[in-house]
Parts: structure tokens; sequence; C-alpha cells
């Protein structure tokens, strides 16, 4: 098989990642735009469970403005996609290409001779990013939450994700204990030190056990 | 539909397909980046041609442009359509657009070239080389060494094609290389024939095509030193002594060229050349007026040379 528009060099990693998908039994377009009215065609486009995997097969890897605005438009619509481009082994990589490819969340295929295929790095999925509301304030959590956010956007989710809850029960004790110290949580303090989170963030919502000065004048 | 005149239309690129014809076979990255980036910004400035088969269209002219518009996902590209040509006409069509601007690789154009040869024997044309020169506009010359392409075992053929895939500045075995390798062939078949009495045309081939890719030979020009050897007697040395070393170098794996010229006609040629240029230096001395006022730098430079020539004339 020939892939029409793919220039030459390109021509054996695209069919080594053809090869790649297929094995994974994912649905695989060839030379067609992934969406009618995306700007431009990567060489594959792979699917999955409504998982989209977008594949530039390149001899040399370049990063060129066509490819650059598909990934913008991709991220901008906050598709289920990730873009990759796909190279073989001995392709040479600048190393300014390297980090704008991270930057804007392009993942990077190598394909080796024997035509194994490595994720050298991922690519970021612009509809699994979180994106804060940006007036929000963190105050002085403000540090460990970018830190987890960033993490949970681009380097490793679970990682991030873990974080996040951490951050969360952490500020939910710090609070209730608050709470139980200023009289507002019926629930002696040592009592809540003991619960579970579950019931921690649950306390509160009890009418019984929760007085605020405000709504004791109710 | 049969057309009869050509129009301008806007045509979706997916119902197009390229050229079946187009020698230019293979599209490499750098040249299709510079365009896309062009038609990114300004769009297809120049119109692609095509001519209509059935429901689809078939290129002309405009591969890249139309490659090009292909990923960048454009709705359509302008286009000529023409007249449907014949498949002699839509041939010779790709020789005379294409090869004028882009200089094609050697193998594809010579497998092209043997179809609009058949098409014009076909035809009752003449097929001579000159008459596909001036069919196909190409050079004659380059008609002739894509035709000795022809000559070659398919194997060579699939090497070349092969090749022509990679990036010029990564491909070693050229068209070049078995064109040389080839008039090397001639000049032994012509002037030492004596030789292919104890090796065959494919093994000469074959080793000499060896010794390039084993680097045993580091460039395509050093064959030409094998016609030399062939025309030995036109140098002033025996061809008895030639033909042994001819065949010791097909035979050989690592008996390079540079070898074979050196223990046969390299100081034969040396002396022919050597001789030439005192000819020629002699007549330039004649030309000098006795009692011309010479330079200081030209007196002593004669006196040096009247030294070496007492030198090497006493011994």
């Amino acid at each position: 098989m020939r892939f029409q528009v793919t220039p030459e060099e390109g021509q054996e990693t695209a069919l080594a990642m053809l090869a790649y998908f297929k094995k994974q039994k994912m649905q695989v377009k060839v030379e067609v735009a992934a969406w009618p009215t995306a700007p431009y065609r990567s060489t594959l486009v792979a699917e999955k469970a409504g998982r989209c995997i977008l594949v530039e097969a390149q001899g040399q890897v370049s990063y060129g403005s066509s490819l650059k605005e598909l990934v913008a438009w991709i991220a901008s619509r906050r598709y289920y996609a990730e873009v990759y481009i796909a190279t073989c082994n001995d392709a040479v990589i600048q190393a300014g290409v390297l980090r704008e490819l991270k930057e804007d969340g392009v993942g990077l295929f190598v394909v080796d001779d024997a035509r194994n295929v490595v994720a050298q790095h991922r690519a970021r999925n612009p509809a699994l990013v979180v994106t804060p509301e940006p007036t929000l304030k963190y105050g002085p959590e403000k540090a460990a939450v970018e830190s987890a956010l960033h993490k949970f956007n681009e380097v490793d989710r679970k990682d991030g994700l873990r974080d996040m809850c951490e951050i969360v029960e952490r500020l939910t004790y710090d609070v209730g204990i608050a709470a139980c110290r200023k009289g507002w949580l019926q629930t002696p303090e040592a009592n809540f030190q003991q619960y579970d989170w579950s019931r921690q963030i649950n306390e509160p919502e009890c009418v019984n056990d929760f007085e605020t000065p405000s709504s004791r004048n109710q | 539909m049969t057309r009869m005149n050509a129009s301008l239309e806007q045509i979706a690129p997916d119902k197009i397909r390229p050229n079946p014809d187009n020698p230019r076979l293979i599209f490499h990255e750098e040249d299709m980046q510079e365009l896309l980036e062009s038609i990114k910004a300004v769009g297809i400035k120049v119109p692609v041609s095509l001519y209509q088969d059935g429901q689809r269209f078939v290129l002309i002219d405009g591969e890249r442009r139309w490659r090009c518009a292909k990923k960048l996902n454009l709705q359509t590209v302008p286009a000529i359509v023409q007249p449907k040509p014949t498949p002699l006409q839509n041939l010779l069509m790709m020789f005379n657009i294409h090869n004028v601007r882009v200089d094609w690789d050697l193998m594809p154009m010579a497998l092209k070239l043997r179809e609009v040869r058949d098409l014009l024997e076909k035809e009752r044309q003449p097929t001579n080389p000159k008459a596909l020169s001036s069919a196909t506009g190409v050079a004659l010359p380059t008609v002739r060494r894509a035709l000795d392409l022809l000559d070659l075992p398919q194997k060579y053929q699939h090497l070349l094609l092969k090749e022509a895939q990679k990036p010029r500045a990564e491909q070693k075995i050229k068209a070049d290389l078995f064109v040389e390798i080839y008039k090397s062939l001639h000049a032994v078949e012509r002037h030492a024939p004596e030789v292919l009495q104890s090796v065959t045309k494919p093994q000469y081939i074959e080793s000499m095509v060896q010794k390039y890719v084993d680097d045993v030979v580091d460039n395509v020009v050093a064959y030409r030193d094998v016609s030399k050897i062939a025309r030995a007697e036109l140098a002033g040395t025996s061809k008895r002594d030639a033909i042994p070393v001819l065949v010791k170098l097909v035979r050989s794996k690592s008996y390079s060229v540079k070898d074979a010229y050196h223990d046969t006609v390299e100081s034969a040629y040396e002396r022919r050349e050597l001789l030439s240029r005192l000819e020629s230096f002699t007549k330039k001395l004649g030309d000098i007026k006795t009692g011309s006022s010479l330079t200081p730098e030209v007196t002593k430079a004669l006196q040096r040379l009247r030294s070496e020539i007492d030198r090497i004339l006493e011994r």
C-alpha cells in the first residue's frame, strides 16, 4: 500500500503506524480529515471508543504552521483527540521542535527498524484538560493548586488527581476543626479528628450539627 | 460526457487522482513543506490542470498543489479541465509539462520512455532516440542514458527505483553509476572483447556494482579508467597485459579500478600526457623571439628548467 499525499520519507513510518493501530483493533482512516472543517489532514486517524488519535508520519520531524493550526483548532474545541507525530528511529529531532511539541501537547511516536512503535512522549487530550475559573482565588493554597493542576494536565493525571484530593481532604479537615473550635459544629473536636473524609465533608451539611451565629439567629 | 474545450472550474480535491503516467513518482518532504505553507497563506493562485475520466478527474499538471490542497483539507481547488487526451498524448504531456521544471530521477523516466516508445511503435512512428527526444522534449543524451537503463536486469531497475525514494542526499546507488558501468562495459566489448570470453556481461556489471557498494570504488567516474585500460593499445601498451588485469578486476572483490589502472596503463598515460605537455610547451617557447626581454622571474624559471633537463638527459 502507498499513501497518496504522504511524502516519500514518511511512507514506511505511516505503514508501521497503520499496522500498529490495526493490531490494537482501532478503526483507522487514511489521509482524510478527522472532522469535515479541520484545517489539516493528518496521515492517519485512529479511533476507538470515542478516542481519536491523529498521526502525522514524517521522515524528519518538523512542526510546521499547518500542523500547529490543527493542534490549536482541536484544543480550542476541546475535542477528545490526541495529535502525534510519528517518525523513524534514525530521525534527527531538533531540541526546539521537541520543546514546542511538548508545550503544545503533541505526542511523538518512534518506529524502530523492526517496526516496533514506542510512544516517546504522550499527547495531551484537550477534552481532559482542566481549566479552572480564572477569577478563583486560592489564597495560601495557590502554589499547591497550580502544581496539582499542572501535574494533572501535563505530567501524570493520576498523580495530579491524587494531589488535588489531598488538598481538598486537608482543607476539609482544617475547616472542620476550625468550625468545631468556634462551636459552629456540635461534634467534639476529638470525634471530628477520628472521622474519615466523607464524614468530615458531610458533617457541616447536617443542620443539627452545624450552627454559625447567623444561622442561629434565623 | 466528452469535453471539447477547456474550462476553469472549482473541483473537490477528493475527486481528483494523480496521473499514473507522471514519471515524477517520488515527492520528498522538502519539496512539499514550502508549497504547503505558501498555499496555506495565499491559497492556490495557479489552477491545476485536469481531464475528466468518468466521475473522477485526473491530474495533468499540479500534483504538488493537489497534494497540499488535500493536506490542508481545502474544499475545492481551481482547475482547468481539459478534453481527455489519448494515452500517447497524456504521456507526452507529462514529459513536456513536468520535465522542464524538475529533474526527474532517470529510472522512473526510463520506464515512462519505454511506454512512449511502445505507443509510438503502435502508431508506426519512429522510435529511435532522436525521435523520442523530439517527442518528449528530453535532451538526446538523457534519452540515451535512460534507454541504457532499460537494459539493466530487473533487480537493478528495482534497486534504482527504491533508491530514488530516498532523499537525494541519502541516495548512494544512482543511475549515474550504471551509466558509467555500462560505458566501461561498451569500451571493454569494443576494445578488449577477449575479457568477455572469461567473464560474462552480467558478472561484469554485478562485480562493478558490488565494488561501489563495498566502497572498493568510491566514485562513479572511476569506471572511466576501465575504458582507458581496455584501450591500452591506444596508450602504447600491450593489450595482452591489460586483459588478465581486467578479468582479475571482475573476479576479485577487493581489487579496485585504481589498482587495475596502476598495474596497467597508468605510466603509459602519464608518459603520453607528459609528451603532450612538453610539445605544447616547446611550441610556446618557440614563439619567444631570440633576444626578447624577459622578466627576472621568467629568466629564473627557464634556468631552473634547463638544469632539470640537463640532469634528466645526462642520466
